[in-house]
């Protein structure tokens, strides 16, 4: 039955991110194209309008992930706690299928959001190189030369410690693309348990738990200052990004399993 | 032989302080139609959503078919909540493909013509519907099954007359006669020409269970007037 109701959520759940998912990437076409209004000798209108579209673009970036994650909360809560839940629950599937039919396209979205502000970035970014080049306003030997300066930067911190700080950026993004839909299941599902306030008890329930979470961060931050080597910072940005990984872990896997139960065992659609 | 449903010593209070069903113990049989009757707060919503596993009970136990509500009950059972649960923005295709997607009981050729009876459109979208049409909808998917139980809870609340006669001449005809069909209304006078038990609760306790016929014959009333003399302010 998972895969039944997968389909269905599937198809039901990715309309809209697909919408705002499309318009970003063609904002950032346009805002692309913007670059051709920075050249030498344009009118000050055609500059202003460039730097508002740069603006738009910018505010388009938060706004669509933001708008993504919002619509993920909203959708959970109206199919399993409003009238529509009257429908859902009473399927004859098991609540744990009901819950991961919801998380898995939480999840995929998730990670789809975060490809689609990359992909936004990268033509926006590149269109811009592009333009510039060829208005001469930079060249590509320069460009080429920012980048291999860099790469010397890192290089000098010493290539292992910028394997593991890698490593230590992409787990702490993994582990996020599972917890901040499972932030947003649980705190959903622990504010049902507050009577007849409870979209009120969901947001209290999300902010609960952010503020245990950075405590928490904040415990497992605070010893790695002290072994901070002042020259180079990744050791200490690796370990972070590492200890704040974990507690993410933790909180997602603890989380699933106080959403699962709130829903097999606790549900009270009244 | 059981009942289709036994409940045991059943109890279900709000926010720890209003107690909706009180030690309630009731056994529904097989092959009836019923009616779950009571004024306002006397628990009926509250049984019919405990049963569909909505809710979960303080105490006591819930057995449809010899099973506790959970997925193989809800296969069994075709519930018509007292609100509509369609989604907006689903048109009444999508609908069919997922009750067919979930119950294997349920017949799709049935529902699309009740469906083309009521000279409902298949691609039109709950949203585009006018509130009885949604409820009209609501009672085909619902009644398209062959369910052992129906649950029906305020068929014909928001309904005009017209309607009511289609709703209870829908749940006449469709229903598989080895089921059972429990209904809950305060329209008694529209319903108890179909009902071959009442079940008379008050303040989340069993008052009555007994048949029709009994309360006419032994009382020499309807089912309407003895109601109206048991519950009377």
């Amino acid at each position: 039955m998972l895969g039944k109701l997968l389909k269905h959520e599937w198809k039901e759940v990715s309309v809209i991110p697909c919408i705002l998912s499309a318009i970003l990437l063609v904002l950032s076409v346009i805002s692309g194209f913007s670059f051709l209004g920075i050249r030498e000798g344009i009118a000050d209108v055609s500059r202003f309008m460039t730097v508002m579209l740069w603006m738009l673009f910018y505010f388009a970036l938060i706004a669509v992930s933001m708008g993504i994650t919002i619509y993920m909360a909203v959708h959970f809560y109206r199919t399993m706690y409003t009238d529509e839940g009257y429908l859902t629950h009473t399927l004859p599937v098991s609540g744990r299928e009901l819950l991961w039919s919801k998380l898995i396209p939480m999840v995929i979205w998730s990670f789809l959001t975060i490809i689609v502000v990359f992909l936004a970035v990268l033509i926006f970014g590149g269109m811009g190189v592009m333009f510039a080049s060829r208005e001469g306003m930079v060249s590509m030997a320069e460009i080429r030369g920012s980048i291999q300066e860099l790469i010397g930067q890192l290089q000098l911190m010493g290539s292992g410690s910028m394997t593991a700080f890698i490593l230590s950026m992409l787990y702490i993004m993994i582990v996020g693309i599972f917890n901040g839909p499972m932030m947003l299941a649980g705190a959903i599902a622990i504010g049902q348990l507050v009577g007849k306030h409870r979209i009120l008890g969901s947001i209290g329930a999300y902010f609960g738990i952010m503020t245990i979470f950075q405590i928490v961060s904040q415990v497992v931050f605070l010893p790695m200052m002290f072994g901070f080597d002042g020259d180079n910072p990744l050791p200490l940005l690796t370990g972070t990004y590492f200890g704040i990984g974990t507690v993410s872990l933790v909180v997602t896997v603890l989380l699933y399993f106080v959403t699962e139960y709130l829903v097999t065992k606790k549900l009270n659609l009244e | 032989m059981s009942g289709l449903v036994e409940i045991h010593n059943l109890t279900k209070t709000y926010d720890k302080k209003k107690e909706a069903l009180h030690d309630l113990t009731l056994t529904l049989p097989r092959g009836k139609i019923i009616g779950l009757l009571g004024p306002n707060g006397s628990g009926k919503t509250t049984l019919i959503k405990l049963l569909n596993g909505l809710l979960v009970p303080d105490s006591g136990e819930i057995l449809i078919d010899g099973e506790k509500p959970g997925p193989s009950t809800k296969a069994k059972v075709s519930y018509l909540p007292e609100r509509t649960y369609l989604k907006n923005g689903a048109t009444i295709r999508e609908l069919l493909s997922c009750f067919q997607d979930f119950y294997e009981d349920f017949r799709a050729d049935r529902a699309k013509e009740m469906l083309a009876a009521l000279q409902i459109e298949e691609n039109a979208r709950i949203r585009t519907l006018s509130k009885g049409t949604r409820e009209k909808v609501q009672l085909i998917l619902v009644m398209s099954r062959d369910a052992s139980l129906y649950i029906l809870d305020e068929p014909i609340a928001g309904v005009d007359p017209a309607a009511r006669d289609y709703i209870l001449r829908t749940i006449i005809t469709n229903y598989n006669e080895n089921a059972t069909v429990l209904i809950s209304t305060h329209l008694i006078t529209d319903i108890e020409n179909i009902l071959d038990e009442v079940i008379f609760m008050k303040e989340g306790n069993l008052l009555l269970q007994t048949s029709v016929e009994e309360i006419r014959e032994e009382k020499g009333k309807s089912v309407d007037a003895y109601f109206r003399e048991v519950f009377a302010c």
